[in-house]
């Protein structure tokens, strides 16, 4: 009797310490709970990257502030990402064009309304030295976007992919010229399409179609990006040769990146944060770390603007 | 400028110049700089990384990564990588990746893959995804030089056209291949009909792009190319006009240059051929003396009399952007993968950039100037192509493929095979027991598929004492008639033949070539495809100097001159006792190739390649 007993306290005391065992260890696979929940061990938090900007998160993965192996995320995975997720380093006004997408009525976001400006730049145009001409004669002395993207002008423009985070944000000014103020339901969907398919290269990011535009021309005739991108390549070897000029129509526009963090996760990230190499990362895009500024008004108008032209 | 294929050097580093030819050539291709020794060395404990390149810039790439084997660049984590480019075709590398690699005929499968343009990557994934794999060639490629699609055309030539004047394009292509007049439309009769050269797109990078540029302007179009318009009997009627005035094809540009380089010195260059869809980079290499891109030990460059024009095509014209593929492959181990982005980084960095325009490529890197020798005194122009073209969806790409094949310039051809006695040596010293002619029947049969229906295509073998009275010495086994009545037979009458006896090579050669010229037909290639794999030898060996002499004037008579009723005779020497320079001299007097099989097993190979003219 006392033998059986004194079997069925120990096996309490073990079921005690199994349960505590097994709780500890649901509660760490548990995203929601407290202490190390990350997929390197540690509790940094769980930044992606737009494609184009991966080694601004590399940098700041490497320097300790995020955790290890960011992840990628794009416009198309935004709106539902994965739950590991914590914030997002994109061009503006991404976030909010993928709380559009997640709910039309923006009553659940899933990421918060305020972002945080992680550098900016105006958006200007690189342009060929013959398309230089050809836009002096049909825009006069100072272009604009409107005129830029009137049909007439015959030049084949790189954007970007109206799917993309830095698509959408180059493709702003632009769309914008093609309604009026950001009525969509006066906007010329087939003008923008007819713009998208201008070039006879993919619309890639900025940076790739301004290397097109300098080592193989013929494809692309302007560039639209940000200032500190697309001057650097007029002063390439290349970009000499063929008379590249950096211009800038109106009205102004900027393009930011900026981080938005995950709502109901907790992200203390801002600029200040950024090491060296991570400002190096912001700047080799063309934008100037710790500037920029969002627009509000400017996603729901885009988020339809990517319904129209797919 | 022609080099045969070392052995030694092929069973080391598979230098070739066509698809696949990994220890096969043809003696007016590229690619190989013949030289018998290893030249990358040990590669002791590094990591190695197999770079498969286009044959064009195989001694760029060699040099780069000589100077990157040892150095600081090449060591990566716990040890070093060490690179080791080899010659591979894009449309040859395209099929083995697509379909299965063997290493013990191809050589090392790549880690790096730098085809000529990455419209063969796209046509890999393409190719996988339709078998339900993977894709292996990631989306945005590292480009790292460049060089645009041109017609390119002898200077008077493209002065009669008031090039650059008035531009031209495809659409003037075709309207000269079909004019009655020819060049007497243009003031000079001499110059006989307009004749283009172009590659097998299937194959060949100019010649897919070629191909692109063709159907483009068929439609007006400069984007979105799409299956409905491959469809539309304009298209298709372009496309014939633009393949009727093909000389012939082949798997490589330099068969085209070489020939228009030899001709020059006689003079007759004009009468060869017209314009040749050529890249940028090989046009400049011509006029500069060097028409295959490679000098041979002791070769000094010589201009041309002739120098040629690079055209760009008004309707837009396509550059090979030479990308470097990092393989998404099950064989790509994460170190090689490093080795390889360490050699991607220092082949972007100016100095290096710098040394692909030494070898006539445009820079990929901004930084670096476009200059010398893309000149115009090279007869290039820096400041175009002024128009691009985008290069059409995969599944375009592979329909177009597919419908050439079919819309190509039909083809007449006669197969002369020795059935010599030395043809039941064995093939190898393997187990296989295979003998030459074995192996040289099975190839000759896989050739016939590439044959399309109505291609005309005899079969004649040759060797002494044949016949039912054992006096002749050789045998018409099938007329030249179209394959759709001739195929199967001539698959059982290649399968029946048996070695014989001495080998009347000379003999049989001119018969062959005079029975073609015969009945020769303008709307089609008249070709005589011959196989050997000895040296003349019909009793008498007294007169074999004269014989020779007799055929190569009757070869030379029957292809030059504005009335040359022009037969191409292919040779492929086969086996190591092949007199390979004999029939190098027989190919040229028609202006075709020789090909080099004198490794046995390479034999489907060189006939693919063979056949890849027509």
């Amino acid at each position: 009797m006392m033998k059986s007993r004194g079997l069925a306290v120990i096996g309490a005391f073990v079921l005690v310490a199994l349960a505590i065992v097994i709780r500890g260890r649901l509660a760490k696979d548990d995203p929601g709970s407290d202490g190390p929940k990350r997929r390197d061990g540690s509790d940094r938090p769980v930044v992606a990257c737009a494609p184009d900007l991966a080694a601004v998160c590399d940098a700041l993965a490497a320097d300790g502030k995020i955790a290890k192996d960011p992840p990628d995320l794009d416009l198309p995975g935004a709106a539902a990402p994965d739950d590991a997720i914590d914030g997002w380093i994109t061009w503006s006004p991404a976030p909010q064009i993928a709380n559009f997408v997640a709910d039309p009525s923006v009553t659940r976001r899933v990421w918060e309304q305020e972002v945080e400006a992680l550098g900016g730049a105006r958006t200007v145009v690189l342009v060929d030295g013959t398309s230089v001409d050809a836009l002096s004669a049909s825009c006069r002395s100072k272009p604009t976007w409107r005129c830029l993207a009137a049909a007439d002008s015959g030049l084949a423009i790189g954007v970007g992919d109206p799917a993309t985070a830095e698509g959408i944000a180059r493709l702003a000014p632009l769309a914008e010229a093609f309604a009026d103020d950001r009525d969509i339901d006066t906007i010329d969907s087939a003008g923008i399409e007819d713009l998208l398919a201008g070039p006879t290269v993919a619309q890639t990011d900025a940076d790739e179609m301004a290397t097109q535009l300098t080592t193989s021309p013929g494809g692309v005739s302007v560039v639209v990006g940000p200032m500190g991108l697309l001057t650097r390549f007029t002063s390439t070897a290349q970009g000499k040769q063929r008379r590249l000029t950096v211009l800038e129509p109106s009205p102004k526009a900027t393009l930011s990146v900026v981080v938005a963090g995950r709502t109901g996760h907790d992200l203390a990230l801002t600029c200040d944060d950024l090491p060296a190499d991570a400002e190096d990362a912001v700047t080799a895009v063309g934008v100037s770390p710790c500037s920029g500024s969002t627009d509000d008004g400017l996603a729901g108008f885009l988020f339809q603007v990517q319904k129209k032209v797919g | 400028m022609t080099a045969r294929r070392s052995p030694r050097w092929l069973e080391f580093v598979t230098i070739g110049v066509a698809a696949g030819l990994v220890a096969a050539g043809c003696s007016t291709g590229s690619g190989s700089d013949g030289s018998p020794e290893d030249p990358f060395g040990d590669p002791g404990s590094c990591t190695v990384i197999d770079v498969a390149v286009s044959s064009e810039k195989i001694d760029l790439m060699t040099d780069l990564a000589k100077g990157f084997n040892g150095s600081d660049d090449a060591e990566i984590d716990d040890g070093c990588a060490f690179v080791r480019p080899y010659s591979k075709a894009s449309g040859g590398a395209t099929t083995l990746l697509a379909d299965g690699w063997d290493e013990e005929s191809e050589g090392p499968r790549p880690v790096i893959w730098s085809p000529a343009a990455s419209s063969w990557g796209q046509i890999l994934n393409q190719r996988l995804a339709d078998d339900g794999r993977a894709a292996m060639a990631a989306s945005k490629p590292v480009s790292f030089m460049l060089t645009p699609l041109v017609i390119g055309m002898p200077k008077p030539m493209a002065d009669a056209l008031g090039y650059p004047e008035t531009p031209i394009g495809w659409g003037d292509i075709a309207q000269l291949a079909t004019s009655g007049e020819g060049w007497a439309a243009y003031g000079h009769p001499e110059w006989g009909a307009f004749k283009l050269g172009k590659t097998n797109p299937n194959f060949s990078t100019s010649g897919l792009n070629a191909l692109i540029g063709q159907n483009y302007a068929a439609t007006g179009k400069s984007r979105d190319l799409s299956t409905e318009d491959l469809n539309d009997p304009k298209t298709k009627e372009f496309g014939a006009q633009v393949e009727s005035s093909v000389v012939h094809y082949g798997d490589i540009t330099m068969t085209f240059l070489n020939n228009w380089f030899r001709t020059d010195r006689s003079g007759t260059s004009l009468l060869y051929a017209s314009a040749v869809a050529v890249e940028e980079k090989s046009l400049i290499d011509y006029n500069k003396g060097n028409p295959d891109g490679v000098l041979e030990p002791g070769e000094s460059p010589r201009k041309p009399r002739v120098p040629l024009v690079a055209i760009y095509p008004k309707e837009g014209t396509l550059y090979s952007d030479n990308p470097l593929y990092v393989l998404d492959a099950d064989w790509v181990s994460a170190k090689e993968k490093q080795g390889a982005e360490a050699f991607i980084d220092v082949l972007r960095r100016p100095s290096n950039q710098k040394k692909v325009l030494d070898y006539g490529f445009r820079p990929g890197n901004p930084d670096v100037a476009v200059g010398a020798p893309i000149t115009k005194g090279n007869g290039v122009d820096p400041n175009q192509p002024s128009k691009l073209l985008q290069v059409p969806k995969p599944a375009v790409m592979i329909s177009m493929l597919d419908r050439w094949k079919e819309q190509r310039k039909g083809a007449r051809v006669l197969l002369v095979l020795d059935v010599s006695g030395s043809m039941d040596e064995p093939a190898d010293e393997g187990a296989s027991g295979d003998t030459k002619l074995d192996l040289a029947k099975r190839a000759a049969i896989e050739a016939l598929d590439e044959f399309k229906s109505d291609d005309e295509v005899g079969l004649r073998v040759f060797s002494t004492n044949l016949g039912p009275d054992e006096d002749q010495n050789y045998l018409d086994l099938l007329e030249v008639q179209p394959m759709s009545t001739n195929r199967e037979k001539l698959a059982n009458q290649i399968r029946n033949q048996l070695p014989q006896n001495a080998t009347p090579l000379y003999e049989v050669t001119q018969e062959s070539f005079t029975d073609m010229a015969a009945d020769y037909d303008e709307t089609q290639i008249n070709a005589v495809v011959l196989l050997t794999d000895g040296v003349n030898d019909d009793g008498d060996p007294d007169d074999d100097r004269a014989q020779l002499e007799e055929l190569l004037t009757t070869l030379r008579r029957g292809t030059d001159g504005e009335n040359a009723k022009p037969i191409r005779v292919f040779t492929i020497a086969y086996g190591r006792q092949a007199d390979f320079d004999t029939l190098e001299q027989i190919a040229q007097s028609t202006n075709a190739a020789a090909y080099d099989a004198s490794n046995p097993a390479t034999i489907n190979k060189v006939f693919t390649a063979v056949v890849s003219n027509f």
